[in-house]
């Protein structure tokens, strides 16, 4: 057959029978919708913590006890800084602050502003801060999921922390951190370290965790052993650690949807098989109607196999455009709360365009050959079979 | 081909090339240069969850199970 003729009774074919065509195309988009969501939703994170993880320090120190981490003496600094091959020693002071009234906690964090490197850090995070004015007196830069909740709180200017001595420590809303650093830092408070020690009841010689850099990967195993030996309730995690157990949640999550997918793909299959198989549909007319105009197998086989591609490659290209939509430019709402809760404070973040395109294939791929035998074979079945039994 | 069917697959078109448009022309550089400066200034790359504040690290009915609707025990070590 010409064919352009061919393409002019094929696109004919599916515009009369648009309905019928709509109908498969929009459940198909739906599904593919839902998992190329959740696909980007956690590509995207996955990206982002990697990006963020190489400028994080390649070791954490932190003391356990009862499998419980609790307040790791500062002298341990001391005695890191003397092991060769160790760099960057720094110590970190955080942990949640609840806000008891309306249950809901901010992560405080205290970073020592008296270090020039931690000065050349804020200058680049936050451009024309004047420190001077940011060390006078007791300020702290929020995440923009804090200076909202505040907000809405009448905390406009400044919040009163209450120590775990009983007393109140006000403290001013210098800036809020930029809205790019959403992910790991919504529900951030950024303070002088000993303001944090205050309302988080530290002592002078207490800190959260240390961490520390070694810059030759080959001694990590070993430097691992090295420090673990210090102490007996020393705990040591390294950046890898962290990286794995990301990846494992991660993968963890999107695979559970894409069992989810597999078995709606499988009920759907088995529902166009059911429709093209049954014995007085009028698919099966219109194939005899084919044959007894003196269309070959090959050809009625070859017209089905094109309109079932067409319909595959719209619902394709309509669920992921709807999806990167979703995710990338709307921000994912309802379903991000699946990665990222949404019990504690509203997170409005941008999730950076992440697209695998092996993931894509994969999903394709998984979704069009179901798809495309679950119509062919019946089809097959019946071109093979008389014409005029076909079309009783 | 019938012209319906041109301008819906002009249409597929248009979605993915705004697609790529949009994939091509987003910022990066700025999105993950903010996230490392921040993590620079803090050395922390906890994910900000929005999870229900536990204040204990036990499940008050289960100790021997971890607390529930904690969501930051898998995400970190």
């Amino acid at each position: 057959m010409n064919a352009n003729a061919f393409w002019h009774f094929l696109t004919l074919q599916l515009f009369k029978e648009r309905s019928k065509h709509l109908s498969v195309i929009v459940i198909s988009a739906m599904i593919l919708f839902l998992l190329s969501s959740v696909l980007f939703i956690s590509s995207s994170i996955r990206f982002s913590l990697e990006e963020t993880l190489k400028v994080q320090p390649d070791f954490v120190v932190s003391r356990v006890q009862g499998g419980i981490s609790v307040p790791t003496p500062m002298i341990w600094e001391d005695e890191l800084i003397d092991i060769y091959g160790v760099s960057n020693v720094i110590q970190r002071v955080y942990g949640r602050y609840f806000f008891k009234a309306k249950e809901r906690s901010f992560l405080i964090v205290g970073v020592d502003f008296l270090e020039e490197q931690s000065h050349e850090n804020l200058q680049k995070l936050i451009a024309k801060t004047d420190i001077k004015a940011f060390l006078n007196g007791s300020k702290m830069l929020v995440g923009e999921g804090v200076k909202t909740y505040l907000d809405a709180h009448f905390y406009k200017d400044d919040y009163n922390f209450l120590t775990p001595e009983g007393t109140f420590e006000k403290v001013n809303i210098f800036k809020t951190l930029p809205f790019q650093s959403n992910l790991i830092a919504n529900d951030m408070m950024v303070m002088p370290i000993d303001l944090a020690r205050k309302i988080l009841g530290y002592s002078e010689e207490e800190v959260s965790d240390i961490t520390f850099n070694v810059p030759n990967p080959d001694e990590w195993d070993m430097m691992t052993d090295k420090v673990s030996a210090l102490h007996y309730d020393l705990q040591v995690v390294n950046k890898k650690d962290v990286q794995k157990s990301y990846e494992n949640l991660y993968n963890y999550k999107g695979g559970l949807f894409l069992i989810l997918f597999l078995v709606v793909l499988s009920t759907f299959t088995l529902i166009l098989y059911q429709r093209y198989s049954m014995v007085y549909s009028s698919e099966r007319r219109n194939i005899g109607l084919l044959r007894a105009l003196g269309w070959s197998i090959n050809d009625v086989l070859k017209f089905k196999f094109t309109e079932t591609l067409v319909i595959v490659f719209a619902s394709y290209i309509l669920g992921v455009f709807f999806a990167y939509v979703y995710v990338f430019v709307l921000g994912a709402p309802l379903l991000k709360e699946v990665f990222l809760g949404g019990q504690n404070l509203q997170n409005t973040l941008t999730f950076v365009p992440v697209l695998d395109f092996s993931v894509l294939t994969s999903i394709f791929l998984i979704y069009a050959l179901p798809f495309i035998a679950a119509v062919l074979i019946p089809v097959w079945r019946v071109s093979v079979t008389e014409p005029k039994e076909a079309m009783l | 081909m019938i012209k319906p069917f041109v301008a819906f697959a002009v249409l597929l078109v248009i979605l993915l090339f705004s697609m790529s448009l949009h994939y091509g022309l987003f910022p990066y550089s700025k999105a993950t240069k903010t996230m490392q400066e921040m993590t620079a200034l803090t050395h922390m790359t906890h994910l900000s969850l929005s999870v229900g504040y536990d204040e204990s690290v036990y499940n008050s009915t289960y100790p021997e199970m971890t607390a529930l609707g904690r969501m930051d025990f898998v995400y970190e070590r």
